[in-house]
């Protein structure tokens, strides 16, 4: 079942700004059951929970063979600050 | 149903620190600790521990005592534990990032303790300071003052050996007083399968929960190692890095990060020696398809509050579990420990009815840190099989089959658990009410078609004219739970729906489509 982002988030959408934001808004979005999720988005807004960043994280770290830590995710909760921490932990 | 100690193939009852310091003495240079670089082996960590126990005892921590500690998880921690338990006092570790208003409360339920931490985190009540280094420091200590070291403190059995701290229903955390007894009953020659020497468990467990107790102790009072992850999360990735460098083979798993391995990288297991899986219901869909790839990887289901320490009963999990129409079972009790069924007037429920799941043994807690009246309600002396027991009433329902075997089938009153961890719905409440733009609330738990809970939601009304956005809400929560129990859904309402009596109508809540 998917959920529509508008309907769940009132903000404007803002659109991932590179492939990294990318595949991650993928990932959160097929985990949460949503059809997308813009660059500003938090994840608690659509009802992340610590499990739901734990399957996200191994979602990414299987895709893009990187390293993820599902903290990142549960403190840096909107997109394009949790990819800036993929990004940073990758170097 | 019954296992008692002392009898065949029933590992004797110790204390704690003794077990580890007969390990330490039958092989001193056996591996004990790993955390990152850090190697530590038993003679290490004993003498270390030693070096701290003799620190506490100068800072006044006298037998009988309850020493909170903030220390995050790790070989320091562990040492310091041990060497709490040395000094004959008990450890209550506390996670130093929960709220500090939550930390406040737990340190004011006890009698002016030394509360050891971090340097820095005197504000959240840390009155002595431990400053982060290697275990091999403290032993050289040791070795340098052998003559000096606190001569060890006789304990007993029945001595208090830690503290756990659970959610209570009414907003203050409940302290869970755990004997040795307890600890070592389940671990040894007849007890737990893939515990002692050349066994490897990663402690992952937060360190306020009972099941930390399981990971550490059950490899440390019989020989065994432990890896430190320091993250709060197994990822599946660590896992396979920790079974293919670090011959991890004894392995602790909520039911719900089970379930999450099995969907997202199966593999991952490949290399266990033994499986223990639990906290919460089993899916008989995640278990077929992890029986599937691994017929002959034991698998446990493990049962049971932490007012009976770490678990009640285990059952080994088979193909033909998986399509029983009753459920996965919880199974036969563990060393220890009897477990009896009680109807609603008290009396024994025979085999095939249900009844209230009632502990008895050694593994029983001594009762809840500084609450007489909760105490005395969950810990009676009832009459069983003719003896006079102190038991615990776990408020579970379920149900020993005609082969012996215990069901669970739910919960007397609204205690959930999430991802494994215990959550007090009342808690939730309590906390939410304090808000003063919130005016009623109702705090739900939702589940999956297979019965386990999947999110909290939180069901509010606002004050007239005020304004508080989901966002918000959730923020203000995070000052006051720890952060599993704040909902994972926020959902503002008109009025809450009520029943015939005015109370608020749960059911319909919980059934409330998101």
């Amino acid at each position: 079942m998917t959920e529509k982002r508008d309907v769940v988030c009132k903000a404007a959408y803002e659109q991932p700004a590179d492939e990294l934001e990318e595949h991650v808004a993928a990932v959160i979005a097929e985990v949460l059951g949503l059809d997308r999720v813009g660059r500003r988005d938090s994840f608690y807004d659509f009802g992340g929970t610590s499990l739901a960043a734990i399957r996200i994280c191994a979602r990414i770290e299987r895709r893009l063979g990187l390293r993820v830590d599902p903290a990142w995710l549960l403190e840096y909760d909107e997109l394009a600050d949790f990819a800036e921490q993929i990004r940073l932990g990758a170097l | 149903m019954t296992g008692t100690p002392g009898t065949p193939n029933v590992p004797p009852l110790r204390a704690v620190h003794a077990a580890v310091v007969e390990c330490a003495d039958r092989a001193p240079h056996a591996l004990a600790l790993v955390q990152g670089q850090e190697r530590v082996d038993y003679r290490t960590l004993t003498a270390a521990a030693r070096i701290l126990a003799g620190r506490l005892a100068a800072w006044g921590v006298r037998p009988g005592d309850v020493v909170p500690l903030l220390v995050p998880r790790g070989a320091q921690l562990i040492a310091l534990q041990l060497g709490v338990l040395m000094s004959g006092a008990a450890y209550a570790t506390l996670d130093p990032r929960w709220p500090a208003g939550r930390i406040a409360s737990i340190l004011a339920q006890l009698d002016d303790p030394v509360v050891v931490g971090r340097p820095g985190d005197e504000p959240l009540g840390v009155t002595r300071t431990l400053a982060p280094a290697p275990l091999s420091a403290l032993a050289k200590e040791a070795e340098a003052k052998q003559a000096a070291l606190l001569a060890p403190v006789a304990t007993a059995l029945d001595d208090p050996a830690m503290v756990f701290f659970t959610s209570g229903s009414t907003g203050v955390p409940k302290g869970v007083l755990i004997p040795h007894r307890a600890v070592t009953r389940m671990f040894g020659p007849g007890g737990l399968d893939g515990f002692g020497p050349g066994h490897v468990t990663p402690q992952v467990a937060p360190a306020a929960w009972d099941m930390y107790a399981f990971e550490l102790w059950g490899q440390l009072t019989t020989g065994g190692a432990c890896v430190v992850v320091e993250e709060s999360h197994l990822m599946p990735s660590r896992l396979r890095a920790l079974v293919a460098d670090e011959a991890v083979d004894t392995v602790w798993l909520t039911t719900s990060l089970f379930n999450l391995v099995v969907d997202e990288d199966l593999d991952a297991f490949d290399g266990l020696g033994a499986l223990y899986v639990g906290g919460e219901k089993q899916s008989p869909r995640h278990v077929a398809r992890f029986l599937e790839r691994f017929p002959d990887l034991p698998i446990w289901n493990g049962f049971g509050p932490a007012e009976n320490c770490m678990l009640t009963t285990v059952h080994r999990m088979t193909p033909a579990d998986s399509a029983a129409p009753a459920g996965i079972p919880v199974g036969l009790p563990v060393p220890g420990t009897t477990v009896v069924l009680l109807r609603e007037d008290g009396t024994p429920a025979p085999r095939g009815e249900r009844g209230e799941i009632v502990a008895v043994g050694p593994g029983v807690a001594l009762g809840y840190l500084n609450n007489e009246t909760q105490t005395r309600e969950r810990f009676p002396t009832l009459e069983i099989a003719g003896d006079k027991q102190r038991v615990l009433r776990t408020g579970d329902v379920g149900m020993v089959d005609d082969d012996g075997v215990l069901h669970y089938y739910g919960r007397r009153d609204r205690m959930v658990k999430l991802s494994g961890n215990r959550i007090e719905l009342g808690d939730v409440e309590a906390a939410a009410s304090a808000i003063p733009e919130i005016r009623a609330c109702a705090a739900v738990a939702r589940t999956d078609a297979g019965g386990t809970v999947e999110h909290i939601a939180l069901v509010y009304t606002l004050v007239d004219g005020a304004e508080l956005a989901p966002r918000e809400v959730r923020k203000r929560l995070t000052a006051k739970l720890p952060a599993y129990a704040v909902p994972g859904r926020f959902e503002q309402l008109d009025e809450l729906p009520r029943r015939d009596n005015g109370k608020v109508d749960l059911q319909a809540l919980e059934r409330r489509p998101r």
